[in-house]
């Protein structure tokens, strides 16, 4: 998952005030890991692809020939690794190397993000690993475990493969709420509101996403479980609402400034929101049997998964780009980009919500007529979508060749990434950084009325002389 | 600079003691011998009294005693005692997710019948929701095996093999559906008491409490 | 016993006494590095068990449906005495190695090195009785996984569809009279043909298999769901001895560091972690002992 593999593993330690993560040589090995299933995966592509969609529902993914299922299953299940290791090192780091004077509730929100998402990178990311051997097995040695042809069963692979995959989106989106925490707060020069509201609601989050797998399987288990899986789906909402309320709350008096990481974030909002809505129907049994497998399933993911991970991600690129490339990229043309992938993604998402309940399924090809204004229109906002990202591509690309120097803090950020250089020293500090103030205090740290640009963080072997020893 | 924070924590570092773990290793050893000797054991008579017990039973004894050794391994050869409560709760949460997935999935998969078996072999289509009222449609009893222990006691005895005037502890809630079914119960047990009786001895008479000669019934 | 004292020789570290250990750059200081190292094992054990979950929940789903079968099927190709024989090796095992981290902690060389000895003999022992006297006897008769098993109730080895058993039963018949023995009597009786086991298991040794492992039970009853039981046991079994060979490899590896003098009253950090290794693998045959070949 992009944002902790690239924004976590570069800005864990340096929040914590750490010189790396706990392991670094398995760090790495992580890191080859991904290339190694990589390989496995891009091979499989090129062999035609996977016709099973990402799901590899069984009998059709352990009897087909179309492509090459084994490669990408060996690839996925290679690549679980990677995600495992990272998961466990990010787990470790927490625990164990956070500067002296941070406690854990000193700690940046991005950093809780990430904690929660390890747990459930290292809880669910091995039932997957099983899963997705046993489909190997059946497909190179012929075992009958989920084939009806040999008297396995179907569903019983559906239990295992969204027992991981559920998790699995809250791996997607968790850190995703984690960065918006930063940019929101940053952004809007503000204390975040309900900061331990907002950690334990990550740690919930993550802990409720194990218990509702199911919903994924609403039309094919006995209504018993369905019953129970649709209640603790319902579940999972709450948390999240309490991030958005909270979110929304820190913008109450703040001084905004529109800067391209915050139209992200209020892009977020709103994308992020009504995907979260639209789950509320697909929990709800009665209308999930209706729209199950039609392109409101799609609409709801993309919302969830574009406009929430996406947009936070591309968010948190600009907020930390002048951290870790040193320079500064060009503000109106990122807010131009932004407006347009916001357009773009709107029209093509949007109206998929409508084709999913006037009936389209999904991983169709082909569809009646009555359908084509609307898959016309989602067309063309693809395209927008694409112009959009082409302009950010243009954007950091400029940054890189043209952009000026970036300052060490040029948001005014609190937290111990922005007392680092840019782009930062190799073990990320010079000397051990000093906690004097939490992740959130501007109203007590900052005087007012200074622009943050003009307001030096304290320099620690000052504040240790005036102050005394620290820790 | 590594010195600066070096204590000397390690001096009362946990020297792994022996007689504690011995005596681990030697419960561990007869624990096991206990499943196995319990796995064989099928029917105890005791004076008038009967005593079956069935799959189901010796399922849940095998896993509680696993269970048992898995806590005595993980405490005590995996230092878990002795350890920061943290690695604990690590390994408790693990337990806890696999508990989770194995629990969920079978509520599911116990509500339904997949396979349905015919006479004489072949297998026919699978039913992916089965027969929603949970009742086995052809009387094999592929989800009910018989609760966990039956009774036959006084004159019971010379029915055992029939099942007849049988007091079935763990069978009270079936009686509704035993009784709907025309009693596959019966069905079930001949079928069962085909099996011991085409195997090794051919009364259920001859087996003593505690025998466990090796070779299954 | 064999501990050094102060007032013996000159402690050489790396000669005849254990290595100062050195902490990473990254850790604060030592004590951190083997808490964090230990609690970085404990969660990939962590997904260990959760790896070997998906086994028991499979078994656990088929069990719930064939519960008859499975007992069967339990009984007539699982020998309960070489699981037991294995458990009780890996037990040993298991204490052993607690042993050697003891001595590495008294300094005391000679035990160490013989636990960690034991230890890997009852591994090797482990692999030895499960290959030769389970794995091959079943691959020689054809006892396989799925769809290569050689007595499907008129379902051919391969990916066609079930309910053609009568129409296949004929050709069968004719087949196994011609294979041998068998055939005939599991056609009356509704079976598949008699096939054997595939022709490349007879570059296998045969290997007679001790008397006091054998349980007198022989009687073929045979059931519709075998094959998927044997699947489950063929890759449950499987994995599992092969984190017991993984087990090995660690355990050669650590000898080694052992013989040079790494392990210290300061330092037993790998070892201890090699050993949870070893020891969740003891506990994952624990459960797969019983849940296979007892009930």
């Amino acid at each position: 998952p992009a944002i902790p593999a690239a924004l976590g593993n570069i800005f864990l330690p340096i929040m914590l005030g750490a010189k790396d993560v706990a392991f670094p040589r398995m760090n790495l090995c992580s890191w080859y890991i991904y290339l190694f299933g990589g390989v496995f995966a891009v091979w499989s592509i090129l062999q035609g692809g996977v016709e099973t969609g990402w799901t590899f529902y069984t009998p059709y993914s352990t009897t087909t020939d179309w492509g090459d299922v084994t490669a990408m299953v060996l690839g996925a299940f290679i690549l679980g690794f990677s995600s495992i290791f990272t998961g466990l090192n990010f787990i470790v780091t927490v625990h164990k190397l956070r500067a002296p004077g941070m406690g854990w509730f000193d700690m940046p929100l991005f950093v809780w993000a990430l904690y929660a998402t390890s747990i459930i990178q290292v809880l669910a990311t091995p039932v997957l690993g099983i899963t997705l051997l046993m489909i190997s097995f059946e497909r190179i040695f012929n075992i009958g475990i989920f084939d009806p042809a040999l008297g396995g069963d179907p569903v019983l692979f559906q239990h295992f493969f969204w027992f991981y995959s559920h998790p699995a989106v809250y791996i997607m989106i968790v850190p995703a709420f984690g960065v918006i925490s930063e940019i929101v707060s940053v952004h809007a020069r503000k204390r975040i509101f309900g900061y331990r509201a907002i950690a334990f609601s990550s740690i919930a989050i993550a802990a409720v996403s194990f218990l509702i797998w199911g919903h994924h399987m609403f039309t094919a288990e006995t209504p018993a479980a369905n019953v129970i899986f649709s209640f603790l789906t319902f579940l999972v909402g709450l948390p999240t609402a309490v991030k958005v309320f909270n979110w929304i709350a820190t913008y109450y008096k703040a001084q905004i400034s529109w800067t391209t990481p915050q139209c992200y974030a209020a892009a977020f909002l709103f994308c992020f929101t009504i995907g979260g809505l639209t789950g509320l129907p697909l929990a709800t049994l009665a209308t999930d049997i209706m729209v199950h497998d039609t392109y409101f399933v799609v609409a709801h993911f993309h919302y969830v998964m574009m406009g929430g991970t996406v947009l936070a991600f591309v968010g948190g690129l600009h907020h930390w780009w002048p951290k870790f490339t040193g320079r500064m990229y060009n503000e109106f043309w990122g807010r131009i980009a932004c407006l347009i992938v916001f357009i773009g993604f709107n029209l093509t998402f949007f109206t998929q919500f409508f084709l999913g309940t006037l009936g389209m399924p999904r991983r169709y090809a082909t569809y009646v007529e009555d359908f084509t204004l609307l898959h016309q229109l989602s067309t063309a906002g693809a395209f927008l979508l694409l112009l959009g990202f082409l302009v950010h591509a243009a954007v950091f690309l400029g940054s890189i060749v043209m952009g000026q120097r970036a300052p060490k803090n040029p948001w005014g950020g609190l937290t111990l990434e922005w007392e680092a250089d840019a782009p930062p020293a190799e073990h990320n500090f010079e000397h051990e950084p000093l906690v004097t103030h939490g992740p959130y205090d501007y109203d007590t740290t900052i005087p007012p009325h200074w622009d943050p640009k003009d307001w030096e963080l304290p320099d620690p072997e000052e504040v240790a002389r005036v102050h005394g020893s620290h820790h | 600079m590594s010195d600066q924070h070096h204590h000397d924590d390690h001096d009362h570092v946990h020297v792994t003691p022996f007689w504690p773990m011995f005596v681990v290793f030697v419960l561990l050893i007869i624990l096991t011998l206990l499943t196995v000797w319990s796995s064989n054991l099928h029917v105890i008579i005791i004076g008038n009294t009967t005593l079956k017990i069935s799959g189901n039973a010796h399922i849940l004894s095998a896993l509680v005693i696993a269970v048992v050794k898995g806590l005595m391994v993980a405490a005590y050869f995996m230092h878990l005692r002795y350890d920061k409560p943290l690695n604990t709760v690590v390994a408790g949460s693990t337990v806890f997710a696999v508990l989770l997935f194995i629990g969920l999935t079978l509520f599911d998969v116990a509500s339904r019948d997949t396979v349905l078996r015919k006479e004489g072999g072949g297998a026919s289509v699978v039913h992916p929701q089965g027969n929603l009222n949970g009742v086995p449609t052809d009387g094999a009893g592929s989800i009910h095996p018989g609760g966990l222990l039956t009774i036959y006691s006084g004159d019971s005895q010379k029915d055992f093999k029939k099942g007849a005037n049988a007091v079935s502890i763990m069978e009270i809630v079936r009686e509704d559906a035993i009784a709907s079914m025309g009693n596959p119960d019966a069905h079930h047990d001949e079928e069962h008491h085909d099996d011991e009786s085409s195997h090794a001895d051919p009364a259920g008479e001859t087996h003593t409490e505690g025998d466990d000669h090796g070779d299954g019934h | 016993m064999t501990t050094l004292s102060p007032t013996d020789t000159k402690e050489i570290p790396g000669v005849n006494a254990p290595v100062e250990p050195v902490h990473g750059h990254h850790w604060r200081n030592l004590d951190d590095e083997q808490d964090g190292a230990k609690f970085g094992m404990w969660l990939f054990l962590s997904t260990e068990i959760l790896l070997f979950a998906g086994f028991f929940c499979a078994y656990a789903a088929y069990r719930l449906w064939y519960p008859e079968n499975w007992h069967d099927a339990s009984r007539y190709y699982l020998n309960w005495k070489i699981g037991a024989f294995n458990t009780v090796v890996l037990l040993v095992s298991s204490f052993t190695v607690v042993m050697a981290i003891r001595a590495a902690q008294l300094k005391q060389r000679f035990e160490l090195m013989l636990n960690l000895t034991i230890t890997q003999i009852c591994a090797l022992t482990f692999l030895f009785v499960k290959i030769v006297w389970e794995y091959i006897p079943k691959i020689k008769k054809g006892e396989l996984a799925g769809g290569n098993y050689n007595y499907l109730y008129g379902m051919q080895p391969g990916k066609s569809g079930g309910g053609h058993g009568e129409a296949h039963a004929a050709e069968a018949a004719a087949h196994g009279a011609a294979v041998g023995g068998h055939g005939a009597e599991e056609v009356a009786k509704g079976l598949g043909e008699y096939a054997g086991g595939p022709e490349w298991a007879s570059v296998l040794p045969s290997i007679p298999e001790p008397a006091f492992f054998d349980t007198g039970y022989h009687a073929f009853h045979p059931g519709t769901h075998d094959h998927i039981f044997l699947s489950i046991y063929w890759i449950a079994t499987a994995t599992h001895g092969i984190h017991v060979l993984v087990g090995v490899f660690v355990f050669t590896w650590i000898m080694i560091k052992a013989w040079k003098w790494h392990y210290g009253p300061k330092n037993v950090t790998s070892l201890e972690n090699a050993g949870l290794y070893w020891h969740v693998v003891d506990v994952i045959w624990i459960f797969l002992f019983p849940l296979m070949y007892l009930v």
